[in-house]
């Protein structure tokens, strides 16, 4: 089956699913995971395809949801043009911190993007002037779409998840482009891409910034969506939440990620009773990926083209 | 981490501190070995992208063990001499910050005395500068991680224990230490202990000092700031003893 059914299938499905199910506390669970599903699949383009570790990105999430939710608050701006406004200056960020990060190999950019996202946290936390620091931030408007509010979770899942759809088949457009076959020649042999005339460094950067807009869009929507963020959700530990995502669904798989995201982002809300398990469970899985299958689950998905 | 908490739940036994320290960095050194047998030297075509991903795996999972099995709370560890301060030049010191001073700079003498001196030292760094060519000199690489395994978990132990006192034992303190450890490594130059001890100074320095005369809630942002300074204009870090890989 060629990708492109199979996501519409799958985009068909999740329409079902919110028509069929009415259950508020369900559709915002999905909801969630479908923010999640964003910042993954940015995260996969950077980790699965290009072979570059960032463990940071909750940062850049936290970028996007800080940004537009003060430019909203505070300046009085339109939702949307603050959602604007914030992915573009964080994805413009991402794109300055990213030019010399990105000369850094293996261990030392995972250092480096660990020390972003952690001086990105700690910034948000400190800055209790602008910020609200732990007490976190609130009062942003809901969002409108045509004078259509979005202000219960049935409506924000019907925005939300074609939204997601679609920055899905971005990325699944962007891998089977040119670009695309250059970022598989740079994560297999670096040195022959970089023979070939592929501008190893600069198609990095590229992708490094693709996936913060991923990212900085998500926390952005996740800002206006619960109208509240505080730093704690935007620390190491949601940073290397999406690692295990993206590992565990098979570095480089769309459909391995959307659903190993959807199942990892909602079985905590299902199983609070383990809720002090959940970082063993999440050390193991990581743990378990790398040694048995560190393809992930893409082999579950081999059959689609 | 591991150290310190080890360190807690044996005084708490009323060992003496000598003992309890010894005890703690090698079970502690014991467990880092395991992991390396267990995990490490277990996985298939290991990229260092998946050893990365995995030595974090491994991390949560420690620190969830451990948060589940003894408790999340910050535990006080009282300091290891019976006096509290000690004065020197007319400055004040706290006596545990005099033993952490001292068994820094013994630990950093006898580091630089085996990987200097003795041959399995020298083997060390042969397998960390080119582990392919010290395979085909007939050296057991498999073995040798497994030794830098259990050297760099004792010293990771002492190093938790001793700073217990000051620091408060408690399941997530390893994070903040570990990342500014890397930090100090990275502006000191890999591969470089003399480097990785100034480079530790440098940053603790810094961080005082912002934290007197900026503001003390933005004093760990100093280390991280200064890390991506180094990386970004001189990777190799400030006393580089080996190249680092730049395109």
């Amino acid at each position: 089956m060629k990708k492109k059914t199979f996501l519409l299938l799958l985009f068909i499905l999740t329409m079902a699913v919110g028509i069929v199910i009415k259950n508020p506390f369900i559709l915002n669970m999905l909801s969630m995971a479908a923010l999640t599903v964003i910042v993954v699949t940015g995260l996969n383009l950077l980790l699965g395809f290009a072979g570059q570790i960032s463990l940071g990105h909750a940062g850049f999430v936290a970028l996007g949801a800080y940004i537009s939710s003060l430019l909203s608050v505070k300046l009085g701006i339109n939702p949307w043009v603050a959602i604007f406004v914030a992915v573009l200056a964080s994805s413009l960020f991402g794109a300055i911190i990213g030019y010399p990060t990105l000369k850094l190999k293996s261990h030392y950019l995972a250092m480096a993007t660990l020390a972003i996202g952690e001086i990105i946290h700690i910034v948000v936390n400190n800055y209790v002037e602008l910020t609200g620091g732990p007490q976190g931030f609130s009062g942003m408007p809901m969002l409108s779409l045509f004078g259509f509010v979005l202000d219960n979770e049935t409506k924000f899942y019907f925005f939300i998840w074609p939204v997601t759809f679609l920055l899905i088949l971005l990325s699944i457009n962007l891998v089977e482009s040119r670009f695309g076959r250059a970022y598989k020649a740079i994560k297999s042999k670096e040195n022959a891409a970089y023979a070939f005339g592929v501008n190893v460094h600069m198609y990095k950067v590229f992708i490094f910034t693709v996936s913060v807009f991923y990212a900085s869009l998500a926390g952005a929507l996740y800002a206006f969506y619960i109208g509240f963020i505080s730093p704690s959700s935007f620390g190491l530990t949601q940073s290397i939440d999406y690692i295990v995502m993206v590992v565990i669904g098979g570095m480089g798989n769309f459909f391995g990620i959307f659903f190993t995201t959807i199942i990892l982002s909602v079985l905590p809300n299902i199983l609070t009773s383990i809720e002090d398990y959940w970082p063993i469970v999440n050390g193991l899985l990581l743990i378990f990926a790398m040694m048995v299958i560190p393809n992930g689950m893409k082999r579950l998905f081999s059959w689609i083209k | 981490m591991l150290g310190g908490i080890i360190e807690f739940l044996l005084l708490k036994q009323s060992l003496p501190i000598g003992l309890s320290l010894l005890i703690s960095a090698t079970v502690v050194s014991l467990i880092a070995v395991l992991i390396h047998r267990l995990f490490i030297a277990k996985t298939k075509n290991a990229t260092e992208l998946s050893l990365i991903i995995m030595t974090i795996g491994i991390s949560i999972t420690i620190r969830g063990i451990v948060g589940i099995l003894v408790d999340k709370n910050a535990h006080p560890v009282k300091p290891f001499l019976s006096f509290s301060s000690v004065s020197l030049f007319n400055l004040v010191f706290s006596s545990q910050y005099v033993i952490v001073i001292f068994s820094t700079l013994v630990l950093a003498f006898l580091l630089y005395f085996y990987l200097k001196k003795t041959l399995s030292g020298k083997i060390m760094q042969a397998v960390s500068m080119n582990s392919l060519a010290a395979r085909l000199f007939g050296i057991d690489v498999g073995l040798v991680q497994m030794s830098s395994f259990a050297i760099s978990g004792f010293i990771g132990a002492l190093a938790g224990a001793v700073i217990a006192p000051i620091s408060f034992v408690q399941y997530d303190m390893g994070i903040m230490f570990g990342l500014k450890g890397f930090a100090a490594c990275v502006v000191g130059g890999f591969g470089n202990n003399n480097g990785a001890l100034i480079g530790g100074l440098i940053i603790g320095v810094a961080e005082s000092l912002s934290a007197g005369y900026i503001s003390s809630s933005y004093k760990d942002l100093i280390a991280f700031l200064i890390m991506i300074l180094v990386l970004f204009v001189k990777p190799s870090g400030l006393f580089a003893s080996k190249d680092v890989e730049r395109i």
